[in-house]
C-alpha cells in the first residue's frame, strides 16, 4: 500500500500517514475488517522510520480507526464503533472550530455558513434525510 | 601481534615491489652463473646486485608507508578491527622480508654452488657478512617507515621530499661505509674488525628505531 | 549490565588540531537501538567525533565510552562491533569489488555474505569490477555495503548519501530501514539532506562549533519548535523574551515573530490575556529549525526587519 511521504512539509509524517488511513477507511476504500501492511514492510516500502508506522497505527488504534489483534496485525475498525459519543461530539467540535476560523478569514456571515453546512447536510444524506 | 589476512593483504597490494625484487635477484643469480662459467674467484663483498635489489624494497616499503597516509587507505584500515600495532608489523614484515631474503641470498648461492665457486671468503664470513648487513639494512629501513609516518601525511609535501632526499644521502653514506667502496670508513673498520660490537649496534638501532616507529603509528592521528 | 549503557556516551570530549579546537567539550550520549542524526553546519565537527569514536583520532581531552567499553583503550574491540563508511572513502584503487570484499570478510568475528551479496546486485557493484574504476557515488555505495557486512551493532555513517542519485538515495534509505529493524541495531549518521533524516531518524543532535547544542526525539523537535507571528495592539510586553519557551524574538514591521522551544501551549495562553492580540502558530520543518540554530546569534530585536 502506497501514501504520500513529504518529508519538510512541518508535518510529522506519522501524521502525514495517519491523515490518508483515516481519509481511506472514511471514504470506503478501505473496507473495514481489511488488514493493513505490517509495519516493516510499509517501513521499507515508503523508507521510513518503522518507529513511525507503528506511532501512526498507535494512534489510529487510540481513535478507534484501527484494531489490533496480537501476533495478527493491525485490521480496519468500523467507522465509529469504538468512539464514545462524548469523543464524537469533541471531535466534531474541533473540527466546526476549524470551519469557524475559516469563515472568519473569509468574511462570511454567520447566515451563510450555516447555509453552507445546511446545504451540505442535505447533499450527503440525500433528500429525506 | 600479527594480524595475518592483513599481512597477506599487504603483501598482495606490493606485489610489484615484489616482482622488481626478483629481478635483482634474477641479475645477482646470472651474474655468480657468469663467474662460475668463467672459473675467477668470487668477492662475495662485491655482489652488489643483491644490495642494489634491497636498496629498491626499502624505497618500497617507504613509499607504501607514505602512499597508505596520503591517500587514506591507512584510515579504511584502522576503522576496521585492526590494532595500530598490528598494522605496523603487517607494513614492516610486508617490506622487511623480502629485504632480508635478498640480503641472504648470496649465503644460499654460495651453499648451492661451492662445488663450481672459487669463493674469496669461507661460508662462514659470508653469513656473518650477511647478517650484518640485513640487520643494518632492517635498521635503515625502520628508519625510513619512521620518517614516513611523520612526514607522510599528504599536507607534508614539503617534508616528504626533504626526507626522501635525506634517506638516499643516508642510504649512498652507508653504501660506502658498510663496506663495499670506501675501504677506510668507520663502519667498515667496525664491520673488519669487531664484526660483534658492530652487530650489536645494529641490532640496538633496529630496536630503536622499531619502538619508536611503531609509538609514533599509536599515537598518531590518522587524517585522510 | 553493559547491555544498558548507550551505544555512544562522550563526556567533556575535545579535539584540537594546532590549538583550534574541531570538537570542545562534547557531551553525547546515543541511547541503543534507533537512528541518530548528527546535523550540523561543515566544520561543527560531526566527522571529527565520528573519527573520535573510532579512534583514528586520538582526543586532545575527555573520555568516550562506546557499546559500553573504553573507545581507545579496548578500540579494536569496539571495531568488531562498529561498521563505518567514510565521508569520502578512499580505496585501494587496483583491487577488485570482490577482493576487498572477502579481505574485509577476514577481518571480522561475523559476516553476513547473503546480504552483501544482495546489496551488490542491488547497487550494481560487480565482484570483477575495479574500485578505482568504479564513480563517486558506487565507491559510497560499496563503503556503505563494507559497514554493514559485519552486522555490527552500531552503524557509523558520515554523509551516506553524498552524491547519490534520487534512485540510490531511496535505496540506501531502503538499506537502513532494513538495518534498523534488527533488535538492537543503533544508527549514528551525520546528513545534509534533512527530507531523508525527517524520513528515518528518532532521534537528532545538532552540533555547532564543536558542541552539542541539542539532542531531542525528533518528534518532539519538531513539536516544539514553532515560531509565532504576534500583532499587539499596543506596545508588546517588555519581558516577552525572558517568557518560558522562547528563544528569539524578531520584528517583522509592526508584527513580531516568536521563535519557541516547547511550552506554546503556555505562550498561547498568555499571550490570549492580551485584549485584541492577533497570533498565528507556524510549524516548521526541520530545515527551518537548522537554519534557525546555524545561524546563531545574530542579536534579538535586529533581524527580519522587513520595513
Amino acid at each position: 500500500m502506497w501514501f504520500r511521504v513529504e518529508p519538510g512539509r512541518g508535518v510529522p509524517i506519522y501524521v502525514q500517514v495517519m491523515e490518508q488511513i483515516r481519509r481511506a477507511a472514511a471514504s470506503g476504500l478501505l473496507a473495514p475488517g481489511e488488514q493493513l501492511p505490517p509495519v516493516r514492510e510499509l517501513a521499507l516500502q515508503l523508507s521510513i522510520n518503522p518507529n513511525t508506522i507503528s506511532r501512526a497505527y498507535q494512534e489510529l488504534e487510540h481513535e478507534g480507526v484501527v484494531y489490533t489483534l496480537r501476533g495478527r496485525g493491525t485490521f480496519v475498525a468500523a467507522p465509529a464503533s469504538t468512539l464514545t459519543k462524548r469523543e464524537r461530539l469533541h471531535r466534531l467540535d474541533e473540527a466546526v472550530e476549524k470551519l469557524f476560523v475559516e469563515a472568519y478569514q473569509l468574511r462570511c456571515t454567520p447566515g451563510e455558513v450555516l447555509s453552507a453546512v445546511e446545504k451540505k447536510v442535505r447533499e450527503k444524506n440525500g433528500p429525506g434525510g | 601481534m600479527i594480524n595475518w589476512p592483513l599481512l597477506r593483504w599487504e603483501m598482495r597490494n606490493i606485489r610489484w615491489w615484489y616482482a622488481g625484487l626478483f629481478i635483482f635477484l634474477f641479475i645477482g643469480a646470472f651474474s655468480l652463473l657468469l663467474f662460475a662459467t668463467t672459473g675467477g674467484p668470487v668477492n662475495w663483498g662485491k655482489m652488489d646486485f643483491f644490495l642494489f635489489g634491497a636498496y629498491w624494497a626499502l624505497f618500497g616499503g617507504m613509499a607504501n608507508v607514505s602512499s597508505k597516509l596520503k591517500k587514506g587507505t591507512m584510515a579504511f584500515l584502522l576503522a576496521r578491527p585492526v590494532s595500530r600495532r598490528e598494522m605496523y608489523h603487517a607494513m614492516a614484515l610486508a617490506g622487511g622480508l623480502p629485504i632480508i631474503i635478498l640480503i641472504m641470498s648470496p649465503v644460499l648461492f654460495a651453499l648451492i654452488l661451492s662445488p663450481w665457486l672459487a669463493s674469496s671468503m669461507s661460508l662462514g664470513q659470508l653469513l656473518l657478512l650477511d647478517v650484518l648487513r640485513a640487520v643494518w639494512l632492517t635498521a635503515l629501513f625502520l628508519l625510513a617507515i619512521l620518517t614516513s609516518l611523520y612526514t607522510g601525511d599528504y599536507r607534508n609535501k614539503f617534508y616528504s621530499i626533504l626526507t626522501g632526499s635525506f634517506i638516499i644521502a643516508v642510504t649512498i653514506a652507508w653504501t660506502t661505509t658498510i663496506g663495499i667502496i670506501n675501504k677506510r670508513a668507520l663502519v667498515q673498520w667496525l664491520f673488519q674488525h669487531h664484526p660483534g660490537l658492530s652487530l650489536l649496534l645494529s641490532l640496538a638501532l633496529c630496536c630503536l628505531f622499531y619502538y619508536l616507529g611503531r609509538r609514533r603509528l599509536e599515537r598518531m592521528d590518522i587524517q585522510a | 549490565m553493559a547491555i544498558s549503557e548507550p551505544a555512544v556516551l562522550t563526556r567533556g570530549l575535545t579535539k584540537t588540531f594546532r590549538g583550534r579546537p574541531a570538537v570542545h567539550g562534547l557531551d553525547l550520549e546515543v541511547p541503543r537501538g534507533g537512528v541518530f542524526a548528527l546535523l550540523g553546519p561543515n566544520g561543527a565537527g560531526k566527522t571529527t567525533t565520528i573519527k573520535l569514536l573510532l579512534n583514528l583520532l586520538q582526543p586532545s581531552a575527555g573520555e568516550m565510552r562506546v557499546l559500553g567499553l573504553d573507545a581507545v583503550a579496548d578500540s579494536v574491540a569496539v571495531r568488531r562491533r562498529v561498521g563505518y563508511q567514510a565521508e569520502s572513502q578512499h580505496f585501494y584503487r587496483n583491487t577488485g569489488v570482490g577482493e576487498l570484499l572477502s579481505f574485509c570478510r577476514s577481518l571480522y568475528p561475523r559476516w553476513n555474505q547473503e546480504r552483501v551479496d544482495r546489496y551488490c546486485r542491488l547497487f550494481e557493484l560487480p565482484a570483477r569490477a575495479r574500485v578505482g574504476g568504479l564513480s563517486k557515488g558506487k565507491q559510497t555505495l560499496l563503503a556503505l555495503v563494507l559497514a554493514v557486512g559485519p552486522e555490527p551493532e552500531l552503524l557509523l555513517l558520515d554523509e551516506p548519501a553524498t552524491g547519490l542519485d534520487p534512485l540510490r538515495r531511496r535505496q540506501v534509505l531502503k538499506l537502513l530501514v532494513e538495518e534498523m529493524s534488527k533488535e538492537g541495531r543503533t544508527i549514528i549518521f551525520s546528513s545534509h539532506q534533512l527530507q531523508d533524516v525527517e524520513r528515518i531518524a528518532d532521534r537528532v543532535a545538532f552540533l555547532l562549533r564543536g558542541g552539542l547544542i541539542l539532542s531531542r526525539p525528533l518528534e518532539q523537535l519538531l513539536a516544539e519548535e514553532k515560531k509565532v507571528r504576534v500583532l499587539f495592539p499596543g506596545p508588546p510586553p517588555a519581558e516577552l523574551e525572558k517568557w518560558p519557551g522562547v528563544r528569539r524574538v524578531a520584528r517583522e514591521g509592526s508584527r513580531l515573530l516568536i521563535s519557541l522551544s516547547g511550552r506554546l501551549d503556555e505562550v498561547l495562553v498568555r499571550l490570549q490575556r492580551y485584549e485584541g492580540a492577533a497570533f498565528d502558530v507556524l510549524d516548521q520543518t526541520l530545515e527551518d529549525i537548522f537554519v534557525e540554530y546555524a545561524g546563531g546569534e545574530e542579536s534579538v530585536w535586529e533581524v527580519g526587519e522587513d520595513d
